[in-house]
C-alpha cells in the first residue's frame, strides 16, 4: 500500500497562494470539474446580458438540476441569480473555445456583454428568456430555484426546463464527444512571467463497469432480492441457495437494530462473504460456502 | 448546422433520432461527466459502516467545501441526515472501476460494501469513519448544511476537515495525476436485458488556456478594468489609450439612450480587439474613436 501524506484542516486552508493560485497538492485534492458558461440577464435597472465561466456541481436527474457557484463579490451575477423568477442558461464550451472561456472568466463593466468581447454568438432560447450561446454544442435552459449564500460563494440551484444541441454533434459517439467537450477546470498555474494561466482537461478513456451476473440485470439501483432472483433464473444459484440467501437477508433485516445479537454478527459475516464471492464470480467457492449451511 | 431543442420531458425520456441505435446516446450529450466518489459513512443507530459510490462537485476553495447529492432512501443519506455527521469522500482511481461499481450495488443495509469489494479501510485522523487505502485521495468531512431537493434528494454541503493523499503523487506532473484519478461517470450503456452498464471515464489530455495579454495577469474572476491596467503596465496600451478607454467605461455607467449604446459599442469593440490580441486594430480604434468623440 502506498505511503500516505496527511493534511490537517489548518494545512488544507493554507494551501492558497498569491493571485488565487494554490499549491500543487491542493489541486490534487480536487477533481477537475466541468467548465460551463453561465448566461444571465441583468436584473433591472440593468439592461444587458452577462456571461461567466463557472463550474457545475451535479444535483438530481429527475428533475434535472445542478448547482453553480458564484463568488459573492461578483455582484452582477449574484444580483441576476437572486432576482425574482431568475433564469439562466448553462452552455458547454468546447476545447476550441478556451480563449472565449477565459474572456468570460473576467467581469466586464455593467452593461457590457462578455460574449460580445469573446466573439460568441447569442441566440434565442426556447424555454427561458435568457439567450443561449449558438457556438456551444449544448445549452441547458434553466430556472433558478434557490440561491444559498455559503462561505465565499452564492450557490445557485438551477433546474433544467429545456435544452438545445448543435445537430452536428448528434451522431458522435461518446468517446469522441468527451474529447471535445466539456472541458474540466484542472488548476491555475503561474507562467514564466508570473501571470496566472488556467489549465483544463478532457476525458479520454472509457471503462465499462461490470454487469450481470456481477450486478443486477437492470444495472444499478435495483433490490438485492431481485439480483438473487436474476442469479437463480440464470442458474448461477440453485433454488435452495437462492432461498437460503433470502432467508439470511430477511432475518438480517429483523435483527438489524439488535446490535448485541450474536446471530446478527454471524449473519453479517455470511451475507458479506456470499456477496463477495458473487461479485468476484467465484461460483464454485460460493456453492461450497452455501453448502455448509444447507 | 442547426440546433435541436428539447423540452425537459423529452430530454428525460431519452430522445431518439433516426439512425441512432444507442437509446442513451443523445440523452447523455446533455449530461456532462461528473467526478465519481466513494462515500464512507456510519449508521448512527448501529455503528455499521456504509460504502456507496456517487458523484460530487466543488463548492468553495477556502474553506475547502464540496457538495454531495444523495437520494433520500439509500443508507448513506440516512447516515448523514444531521449537521455535524462525519464521512469520508474517497476519490477512486481508474484501477478501481469494479470496486466503484460494487459501491453502487443495493446490498442490505449494514453490509459494508468495501468489505465485499475487498478494499482496505484507512484509519482517519480527524473523523470517526475510515477512508479507503486503495484510493489516492481521502477527504475527511463534516456535514455543514443540508437542503432537501424536490422531495427525494438531499444536497449536502461538506467541510473538508482533513485529507490524505498518496505520497507518490506529490512530485508528479498534473497530467499524470489526473490520468490516474478521479474517474468520472460518463454515461450508461444498455445491456442485453435493457438494463444499464455504467461507464467511467478518466482524464487524458491537459490544455493551457490563453492568459495575459488575452486576460488580466491575475486570470479568472478579475474585473476587466484590472486587465486594462495590466495592458498599460506592460505597454500594450499607451497612457492616452488607457485613459480614453477608462473614461468610456466610467461614462458608460451613467450614460443613457443613444450615448450609452454608442459607448457600449466602443468599449465592447476595444476589449474585443484586446482579447483577441489585435493590437494594431485596437490602437486604430482608440485613436479614431477618440478623435471623433
Amino acid at each position: 500500500m502506498a505511503g500516505k501524506h496527511f493534511l490537517s484542516l489548518a494545512e488544507i486552508d493554507s494551501l492558497q497562494r498569491a493571485k488565487g493560485v494554490m499549491d500543487s497538492i491542493a489541486y490534487s485534492l480536487r477533481s477537475p470539474m466541468a467548465q460551463l458558461l453561465l448566461v444571465t440577464r441583468d436584473a433591472p435597472p440593468g439592461d444587458g446580458i452577462c456571461v461567466r465561466s463557472t463550474q457545475l456541481c451535479p444535483l438530481t436527474w429527475k428533475p434535472y438540476s445542478q448547482s453553480v457557484n458564484i463568488p459573492l463579490d461578483d455582484e452582477r451575477v449574484v444580483r441576476n441569480l437572486t432576482a425574482p423568477g431568475a433564469e439562466c442558461v448553462l452552455a458547454e464550451p468546447t476545447r476550441d473555445q478556451l480563449r472565449a472561456t477565459t474572456i468570460c472568466g473576467q467581469r466586464a463593466p455593467d452593461g457590457i456583454c462578455e460574449a460580445a468581447i469573446a466573439r460568441l454568438k447569442l441566440c434565442k432560447s426556447l424555454y427561458v428568456d435568457v439567450p443561449s450561446i449558438d457556438d456551444c454544442p449544448v445549452n441547458l435552459e434553466c430556472v433558478v430555484d434557490h440561491v444559498e449564500r455559503y462561505h465565499t460563494h452564492a450557490i445557485a440551484f438551477t433546474r433544467v426546463v429545456g435544452a438545445s444541441i448543435d445537430d452536428s454533434y448528434l451522431f458522435k459517439e461518446r468517446g469522441e464527444i468527451i474529447s471535445i467537450f466539456p472541458t474540466n477546470v484542472v488548476d491555475d498555474v503561474l507562467d514564466a512571467n508570473g501571470n496566472v494561466q488556467r489549465r483544463v482537461s478532457l476525458l479520454r478513456d472509457i471503462h465499462p463497469c461490470p454487469e450481470f451476473p456481477y450486478a443486477q440485470k437492470s444495472g444499478w439501483g435495483d433490490d438485492f432480492n431481485n439480483w438473487m432472483s436474476d442469479l437463480r433464473d440464470e442458474r448461477y444459484l440453485s433454488t435452495a441457495e437462492y432461498e437460503l440467501l433470502l432467508a439470511w437477508r430477511k432475518r438480517w433485516d429483523e435483527l438489524y437494530l439488535s446490535r448485541d445479537s450474536s446471530e446478527r454478527v454471524t449473519l453479517k459475516t455470511r451475507l458479506t462473504e456470499a456477496s463477495r464471492l458473487i461479485v468476484q464470480g467465484r461460483w464454485a467457492r460460493l456453492h461450497d460456502y452455501l453448502d455448509e449451511f444447507a | 448546422m442547426g440546433r435541436l431543442f428539447y423540452g425537459i420531458d423529452e430530454l428525460l425520456k431519452q430522445p431518439s433520432f433516426p439512425g441512432i441505435k444507442d437509446p442513451t446516446l443523445v440523452h447523455y450529450h446533455f449530461r456532462p461527466a461528473r467526478p465519481a466518489n466513494l462515500l464512507i459513512s456510519r449508521d448512527p443507530e448501529t455503528g455499521d459502516l456504509n460504502f456507496a459510490s456517487g458523484t460530487y462537485g466543488p463548492l468553495t476553495d477556502r474553506p475547502y467545501t464540496i457538495c454531495l447529492h444523495l437520494h433520500s432512501s439509500p443508507h448513506s443519506a440516512r447516515n448523514l441526515a444531521a449537521v455535524g455527521a462525519e464521512c469520508v469522500v474517497a476519490l477512486p482511481g481508474k484501477d478501481l472501476v469494479r470496486e466503484t461499481w460494487i459501491g453502487a450495488l443495493s446490498l442490505p443495509r449494514g453490509i459494508f460494501e468495501a468489505d465485499v469489494a475487498e478494499l482496505t479501510p484507512l484509519p482517519s485522523q480527524v473523523v470517526g469513519v475510515p477512508g479507503i487505502a486503495e484510493c489516492p485521495v481521502n477527504l475527511e468531512c463534516r456535514v455543514e448544511f443540508i437542503r432537501e431537493l424536490y422531495g427525494r434528494t438531499q444536497a449536502l454541503f461538506l467541510r473538508v476537515v482533513g485529507a490524505t493523499i498518496d505520497e507518490e503523487l506529490l512530485g508528479r506532473d498534473r497530467l499524470s495525476v489526473i490520468g490516474e484519478f478521479p474517474t468520472y461517470e460518463v454515461d450508461d450503456a444498455t445491456n442485453i436485458w435493457g438494463g444499464s452498464i455504467e461507464r467511467l471515464g478518466v482524464n487524458g489530455e491537459l490544455l493551457a488556456a490563453p492568459n495575459f495579454p488575452a486576460c488580466a495577469k491575475a486570470g479568472f474572476n478579475t474585473d476587466m478594468t484590472e486587465w486594462v491596467a495590466d495592458l498599460l503596465a506592460e505597454d500594450y496600451l499607451s497612457e492616452a489609450e488607457s485613459a480614453r478607454l477608462n473614461t468610456w467605461i466610467r461614462d458608460l455607467a451613467t450614460a443613457s439612450g443613444e450615448i450609452r449604446d454608442e459607448l457600449r459599442e466602443r468599449v465592447t469593440h476595444a476589449l474585443r480587439l484586446a482579447a483577441w490580441e489585435q493590437w494594431d486594430h485596437l490602437h486604430a480604434h482608440l485613436r479614431a474613436t477618440g478623435e471623433g468623440g
